[in-house]
């Protein structure tokens, strides 16, 4: 089974490295383990996180594809969709039969024909908005189960200035930059 | 008898091995000729026998023509007999061949019991029409009895099959000997000669493929020789007695006489020849199994791939590795299968896409670009082989990116002011 992962993992290491999406970086840490991956990704342009570069760590399964793997930010984090432990709250981060949320109208779930890239790549628009699951957004009474972050996704909701602060406040501090 | 297997009494292989095999293949192209040639003239020369059934001399003549045509030269043996005659109507013979009762009914004019073995047209044209074994052995009895009148003989093979004739007899069969009371031994011996010697019994080969053999080979001797009678004592059964006689056949062709019967010998053909085509089909089955499991290693790792493209890759390259690196490198070419789990087609292209940019053009991004101030794209020129490289290329392509991230934020929001350095 670790066997096969690996192999996988090597595989998409390959193809992130000679063929990222731009912005996003991505590889093992050491490659002794090859379970534990650093990414970087780069805030989208025209959002409140622009221009920042975010670090995160991926934890692959020794399942892995047939699991998904976890990502969690290392750097501060501000959004509906990260628990203040960095930890990331995706769909495409859980297996159709895995369902914490509540995402049961959610598309894009995790299967092996997903990768490291798509996670990625889902991960930068969950940074440019495409909050998901929306629905929690308009709930009228915020509940344990209504988001990763209920802070975030009141602010973002009600405080839109001041969530943008706060954004721009993390962007400068990813960037060593002074706030 | 503890010493003898089962085993020996058959032989397991047509051919001899080893250089005795050379004379042989020479001969090859001469023996399937002339086997051809025979099967021709002796159907024709079987029919003409048929046709005088009742004529005894010319029937007898015919036959002996067609013995000499077939190959089978016999030689019979009086010189343990008082007379040239027969003690017995009743022969009682080992089974060398399946035309025992072919060369015996030439030799004696006896009939035969039919032979089991062989199909109904040819026991008849032997003779042996007159006697249904599935009346039983009463009618046999009742027909023996009547023998001394009708001047004919018969012949029993009471082994029921036929042994390589080198090691040892077979149990004869009860039933035969049944209500008999004296018998005439007769001891057939077989020789072939040396350029030809292929065995006149492998085991599991089918009656009509050992008269094809006989065909074949340049000719067969068959040795009759007749022993002494034997009368069966009143105190005596009927078993007793088959055995006595097996013994003295057995004694006078020097060989054992067993205790197997017909029933250890399908047994052994059972586990000769039907097994090995059953463990041939489990390995296969098993090398199958061991592909399927290898494609479905392989499909986990790229799910996209079509199973039957990676099947054909891992035929040849017997290899998990081999044929995801195969496939990695775009050396193979395949239509991506788009998986039914709940993905939306725009991802599906995605996942697709590591084939088509993984070939030759995958290392596109020139390092030009890549060098720019305030690029953001992180591609390395090439992934290199050794996790050293590759571990190095990672920790740079990071700073960079971070770098340019940074410059460009402070190009962007002219942070210069500050006195802040981009470097």
């Amino acid at each position: 089974m670790a066997g096969s992962a690996l192999r996988r993992l090597m595989a998409e290491y390959k193809q992130l490295t000679l063929n990222p999406p731009e912005g996003i970086i991505a590889g093992p840490i050491n490659e002794e383990n090859f379970f534990e991956w650093e990414a970087l990704i780069t805030g989208p342009e025209g959002t409140c996180f622009e221009g920042g570069v975010f670090p995160a760590k991926l934890i692959f399964p020794p399942d892995y594809p047939l699991s998904p793997p976890k990502m969690q930010f290392t750097c501060e984090m501000f959004h509906p969709n990260i628990y203040s432990d960095g930890r990331v709250c995706i769909s495409i981060l859980h297996a159709p039969g895995d369902d914490p949320m509540g995402y049961e109208s959610s598309a894009e779930r995790w299967s092996p024909v997903q990768s490291v890239e798509k996670i990625l790549l889902s991960v930068v628009s969950m940074l440019a908005g495409c909050f998901e699951p929306i629905y929690y957004l308009n709930a009228t009474e915020p509940n344990d189960e209504s988001g990763a972050n209920v802070d975030a996704a009141k602010m973002w909701r009600e405080n839109r200035e001041e969530f943008n602060k706060i954004a721009e406040r993390l962007v400068r501090r990813t960037l060593g930059l002074p706030p | 008898m503890t010493a003898t297997s089962i085993k020996d009494l058959f032989d397991d292989a047509r051919c001899p091995d080893g250089w005795k095999f050379v004379p042989l293949l020479v001969y090859f192209p001469f023996g399937a000729m002339l086997a051809t040639i025979r099967l021709i003239i002796s159907l024709q020369m079987l029919l003409a026998a048929s046709a005088f059934q009742n004529v005894t001399i010319v029937k007898k003549f015919i036959l002996r023509m067609m013995c000499n045509i077939l190959g089978i030269i016999i030689r019979e043996d009086f010189s343990e007999l008082r007379f040239k005659t027969q003690a017995s109507p009743i022969l009682v013979a080992n089974q060398s061949t399946p035309v025992d009762n072919l060369v015996l009914h030439t030799a004696t004019g006896c009939t035969t019991v039919p032979n089991p073995e062989a199909p109904s047209a040819l026991n008849w044209l032997l003779g042996a029409h007159d006697i249904k074994i599935s009346q039983g052995f009463q009618q046999l009895t009742r027909i023996l009895q009547e023998c001394p009148s009708n001047q004919t003989s018969i012949l029993l093979q009471p082994e029921g099959t036929t042994t390589n004739g080198r090691v040892g007899l077979l149990k004869f069969q009860e039933g035969y000997l049944e209500g008999v009371k004296k018998v005439q031994p007769v001891a057939i011996q077989i020789w072939r000669p040396p350029t030809a010697t292929v065995s006149p019994c492998v085991i599991g080969t089918p009656w009509w493929m050992e008269v094809l053999w006989l065909l074949f080979v340049p000719c067969t001797v068959f040795c009759l020789r007749y022993l002494p009678a034997i009368v069966k004592s009143e105190r005596e059964t009927t078993d007793e007695f088959a055995k006595r006689v097996q013994g003295i056949i057995a004694r006078r062709l020097d060989v054992e006489a067993t205790n197997f019967t017909v029933g250890d010998k399908k047994e052994l053909e059972k586990k000769l020849v039907i097994a090995p085509v059953r463990q041939q089909e489990q390995r296969l089955a098993q090398r199958n199994a061991e592909l399927q499991r290898m494609v479905s290693q392989v499909r986990e790792v790229l799910p996209y791939v079509p199973a039957d493209v990676v099947r054909k890759d891992l035929m040849r390259t017997k290899s998990v590795d081999i044929t995801i690196s195969n496939i990695l490198e775009g050396h193979i070419s395949f239509v991506p299968v788009m998986p039914s789990s709940p993905v939306k087609s725009t991802a599906d292209a995605e996942a697709a896409k590591p084939k088509e940019q993984s070939g030759g053009s995958s290392a596109a991004p020139s390092p030009a670009t890549v060098g720019s101030s305030s690029s953001l794209i992180t591609a390395a020129s090439s992934f290199p082989k050794s996790a050293e490289e590759r571990s190095m290329s990672f920790k740079e392509r990071k700073t960079r990116l971070i770098e340019n991230a940074r410059r460009r934020y402070i190009e962007k929001h002219g942070l210069k002011e500050f006195g802040l350095s981009a470097s």
